[in-house]
């Protein structure tokens, strides 16, 4: 009975991870198609040669490194002051009471619904009166600002499932709250910020609207802008796109693997000390 | 000063102290922007124009297509609304069950975790302009799912000959099996976050008391999930609201208007007709304030334990 | 209270980090470099040998940033506009004001008159399509969005120059299917109901519809077709009345707008899933002989060429007349699709129309033409340096001005009539079996009535 519930389950996630994959599998076989079979045959994998010199070519005028570089900057400092910001706000609105919580709380989740499209022209007004445009600083403050009513909000949540008992303890040791929040809850927070990790670090990565209104100089461009300008063809060469595109969140997937079980553990970890 | 109330100043000087980051850079970036196009969305102004040519204009620019003003953008503006409710439907109804089941079915499984977890985030990984062209040749008229279901009998006549995305019935639908598919990474992160918070021993109590699979979710792991719920149902709900790259890159809202949504159309309002930037933006200030309610009422509905 | 400071010196340092490193090398730069904002990757050669040649002869250094789609960069713009922080030359979509943010773009008629062998030098349709129309302000002055400042221009100004040139109206057709079914690849249609026979007959044959373009765009179908053969059958006075509300769409004279699309429809001749097709892929569909003719302009053929269709493989000719049409013989002369705009507020306006002045002069448009692979917008003297496609694809178009090409604030109604709008849908449901063309029509004729007496 058991094994049968076992194998059930795997092929259940099986399942889904072939519906995952499958649109990957076709990204990869459009790039190594013709470019005009692309947007011509729409069969899985090119039928005569595979066309592996893409890649080749891609890379050459991509210039990875320069790029990747950027991307990396923006994501980094958007991932770390995502953290630091709001994990201090989801402990404040998790454990402290003050005037104005329940205002201030609903007002930076309803930030979450603020229509993006129509904010980026006052965006842009803002930071050029503030001497942000063409900074990747001009990327990193609205990314961190937009997420700040998902991050706060899990913070919070997180935060509380921690039994309030060990707050109260210390408070009566005498322990300053700021010494509470760094000693006791922030290393219990690491499954928070791991889960508030991947999920801006995604959005910024591939983030393409806000990066191509922001910037302007070719050096301080990110990865995705610079795979739309690989396509220099008089058609649309959606080969290149995509073996760009796939160049692009390769370093995203190695990563994911490789942090993957430090993820998990830190998970489990958090889940016992509660 | 008595000692009680030194440690309640105390406690609202640090709040404060903590919440400084953030309030200072939403006063830094996000209330100009909010507050400028709050105010835009009272006047009248074409894109391409500049600020000094704004004339004030009232409510107009609400009248136009929320009453009838602008008798075709009202009907578009409506229907737009319509299909946005569909979309926000299906992805609370498919994409919380979906990711939760998944959840749970990976927090079973002893090996191979790490693998189906890295191959789940794969549509979140890949989200960009490449894949909604992937999804385009996948629905084409030629296109994968047309061939997969010639292949198999009984099932030929559902091909569609003008695409999945090309007809006006299975468009919007099709679109939204891409939203979900989509969709469900996000969830399903937090879901698997907060399965691990679940307190062991109490399924272990469930065992005790001859409590069956679906007791314990009923009674266990459902509730002690909803805050994860909470957030689920307003991202998907907000996503849903606000969702544009997808239709924009894949459908344009079409055809004849099948998959038109709200961002599309305001969209099309300021920076390709460029008809008027105040309507655009009074139009994403009427959808942020129907999220706004429909946000509130549903975490009411699903109202935290620990809030009551 | 230590702590707290503490804090902040963190944060403010790890701030400071991140600018510095978003500002790396702002002082490099100390002479006069002009930025230009461009949107298409495939001219960017173009912009750029054109510049290098400038920097040569002047020493002034010209900058292209490229935003890329068309609505990301409409977007930036908009958004440059209102911050005031435009930059000294930026391209635009080539029409009479377009992009001339209130006057932030510079004005050209004293510079063209000034100048008159460079005024000349131009087509004349490519400059008559950015001056300012009388018909131009009447649109603007219908439009309650309009801005004060474009609803007091005046007739004859013009707010950019136009760097190319192109036009629509061309059908190009399967030279293969056509030789097969015994069709002429010598002489092209006589009228439109030859050509839909030509169409039917090749479809009887070999099952392969007669019809492709892209439903998906935006007013293509209306900008690219049916303006034009409206034009044609019924003449400019009628014509007129039609764009301007004055007569109904289901009306005998303009019916065919609608049955021009229901005919071919519902004898199959319209390739499945053409509703949704975007503009590469009805090429696209065309090139792998999935429909025997395609809607299109002057620049498709170059794209056609990429695709891998060889010159013998193709033919090509304007949208044929109806019987009975009022101007059969209508010439297309070309106008400009891309136009450059000099900023007033720019570090130096003189040097910037220095640079707009090179570009198109001889040398620049054919340093542009042949790095861009796109028609030059002046008839250039000394065609040798010229790229042969290009050279024959200049040759094959009329230079002349004439009714068409000197209002097209008239046919651009299609853009800016909601009515039109309302028909981009007719369209698509016409061409999905959904509705009639009547139906259409009607809808069109509704709409138009309501917007009439707004």
């Amino acid at each position: 009975m058991n094994r049968v519930k076992t194998i059930l389950n795997y092929g259940l996630l099986a399942l889904w991870a072939l519906l995952c994959l499958y649109p990957l599998f076709w990204m990869i076989g459009a790039s190594v198609k013709e470019p005009m079979d692309v947007m011509g045959t729409y069969a899985l994998f090119p039928s005569g040669t595979w066309h592996w010199e893409t890649y080749v070519e891609v890379w050459k005028n991509l210039g990875f490194f320069k790029y990747f570089i950027n991307s990396v900057n923006v994501s980094f400092w958007t991932i770390l002051l995502i953290n630091i910001f709001y994990a201090l706000a989801g402990f404040a609105f998790a454990k402290l009471r003050f005037p104005g919580k329940n205002i201030v709380f609903f007002g930076f989740i309803g930030m979450m619904f603020v229509p993006v499209i129509t904010v980026l022209v006052p965006l842009y007004l803002i930071e050029y009166y503030l001497g942000f445009l063409d900074t990747h600083l001009g990327l990193i403050f609205p990314m961190v600002n937009g997420a700040a009513p998902l991050a706060i909000f899990l913070f919070r949540n997180y935060f509380r499932t921690i039994p309030h008992s060990l707050f109260e303890s210390a408070r009566i040791e005498g322990a300053s709250i700021l010494r509470i929040l760094g000693q006791v809850y922030m290393p219990l927070a690491l499954p928070a910020m791991a889960t508030i990790t991947i999920l801006n670090f995604l959005g910024s990565w591939n983030s393409l609207v806000l990066p191509m209104v922001i910037l302007s100089t070719r050096k301080l461009f990110t990865l995705p802008i610079a795979v739309t300008l690989l396509d220099t063809g008089v058609f649309r060469q959606w080969n290149v796109l995509m073996a760009g595109s796939l160049i692009s969140v390769v370093p995203v997937i190695v990563g994911f693997t490789a942090l993957q079980k430090y993820y998990i553990r830190g998970l489990v970890a958090g889940a016992v000390k509660a | 000063m008595s000692q009680r109330s030194k440690i309640k100043k105390q406690e609202i000087v640090t709040a404060y102290f903590l919440l400084t980051p953030a309030l200072t850079l939403f006063l830094v970036v996000g209330l100009f922007s909010i507050v400028f196009s709050i105010g835009l969305s009272f006047f009248r102004l074409s894109s391409g124009s500049l600020l000094s040519s704004a004339i004030f204009a009232g409510i107009d620019n609400f009248r136009d297509f929320l009453f009838g003003r602008d008798q075709l953008l009202t009907r578009n503006f409506w229907r737009a609304l319509g299909h946005n409710i569909w979309i926000s439907g299906s992805m609370i109804c498919f994409v919380i069950p979906l990711s939760l089941s998944l959840a749970m079915l990976l927090q079973r499984i002893g090996r191979g975790v790490a693998i189906f977890r890295t191959v789940f985030l794969i549509p979140m990984v890949t989200a960009s302009v490449s894949i909604y062209y992937v999804w385009t040749g996948i629905y084409n008229a030629r296109g994968s799912l047309n061939q997969f279901l010639a292949n198999i009998p009984f099932l030929d006549n559902l091909i569609q000959a003008n695409g999945w995305l090309g007809e006006l019935n299975t468009a919007l639908p099709s679109m939204i099996v891409m939203i979900i598919w989509s969709a469900i990474p996000g969830t399903l992160i937090l879901y698997f976050a907060g399965l691990q918070t679940i307190d062991k021993n109490l399924y272990e109590a469930a065992d005790i008391d001859g409590g069956s699979d679906f007791q314990k979710l009923l009674h266990i792991t459902w509730p002690m999930l909803t805050p994860i719920t909470v957030i689920a149902v307003v991202i998907n709900l907000n996503a849903a609201l606000q969702i544009f790259e997808q239709i924009w890159v894949m459908t344009k809202g079409g055809p004849a208007g099948s998959t038109m949504v709200l961002n599309v159309l305001i969209y099309q309002e300021a920076f390709v007709t460029g008809a008027g930037l105040g309507r655009a933006n009074a139009m994403g200030w009427s959808v942020f304030l129907l999220t706004f309610i429909m946000s509130l009422i549903s975490m009411r509905l699903l109202r935290d334990p620990a809030d009551r | 209270m230590k702590k707290y400071l503490l804090f902040f010196v963190v944060l403010m340092c790890l701030a400071s980090v991140i600018y510095a490193g978003g500002q790396e090398d702002a002082a490099a730069q100390e002479d006069v470099t002009l930025t230009l904002w461009h949107w298409k990757v495939a001219f960017d050669p173009g912009f750029k040998a054109v510049a290098d040649a400038f920097e040569e002869k002047t020493g002034i250094r010209v900058v292209t940033e490229i935003t890329t789609p068309d609505e990301a960069y409409k977007q930036k713009l908009v958004a440059a506009g209102i911050a005031g922080n435009l930059p000294d030359l930026y391209a635009y979509w080539a029409d009479a004001g377009n992009g001339s943010f209130d006057g932030v773009a510079m004005e050209w008629a004293g510079t063209l008159d000034a100048d008159p062998a460079w005024r000349d030098s131009f087509f004349p349709a490519a400059i008559s399509a950015v001056t300012i129309s009388d018909a131009k302000i009447e649109s603007w002055l219908d439009d309650e969005n309009s801005s004060k400042w474009l609803t007091t221009r005046e007739a004859g100004q013009v707010y950019g120059i136009p760097i190319d040139v192109g036009a629509f109206y061309t059908i190009y057709g399967n030279a293969e299917l056509m030789k097969n079914a015994g069709i002429s690849t010598d002489n092209p249609p006589a009228t439109m109901e030859v050509w839909i026979e030509d169409m039917k007959k090749i479809q009887s044959l070999t099952e392969t519809p007669g019809f492709v373009f892209s439903g998906q765009a935006f007013s293509l179908y209306e900008n690219w077709f049916a303006n034009f053969v409206d034009y044609m059958k019924n003449g400019p006075e009628e014509y007129t009345r039609f764009m301007t509300r004055e007569s109904k769409m289901s009306d005998p004279e303009h019916m065919h707008v609608a049955q021009f699309l229901e005919d071919l429809a519902v004898s199959g001749n319209i390739l499945a899933g053409s509703a949704t097709l975007g503009i590469d892929e009805a090429d696209q569909a065309f090139v792998n002989g999935q429909a025997s003719y395609l809607l299109g302009g002057t620049f498709t053929f170059a794209s056609l060429q990429a695709m891998g269709m060889s010159i013998d493989q193709i033919v090509s000719f304007r949208i044929p007349a109806y019987e009975g049409s009022k101007v059969p013989d209508a010439t297309v002369s070309p106008f400009p699709l891309v136009m450059l705009n000099v900023n007033t507020n720019g570090k130096s306006v003189d040097k910037a129309i220095e640079f707009v002045k090179f570009m198109t002069s001889d040398e620049g448009m054919t340093l542009y033409a042949n790095n861009a692979f796109d028609i030059p917008a002046i008839s250039i003297k000394d065609t040798s340096k010229l790229n042969s496609v290009i050279k024959s694809m200049l040759s094959s178009l009329s230079t002349d001005s004439n009714w068409w090409s000197e209002n097209s604030a008239i046919s651009s109604k299609v853009f800016s009539n909601a009515e039109w709008q309302v028909f981009h849908e007719g369209k698509q449901r016409i061409v999905l079996g959904e509705s009639t063309a009547e139906e259409v029509a009607a809808s069109f004729d509704k709409a138009a009535e309501i917007e009439k007496n707004k």
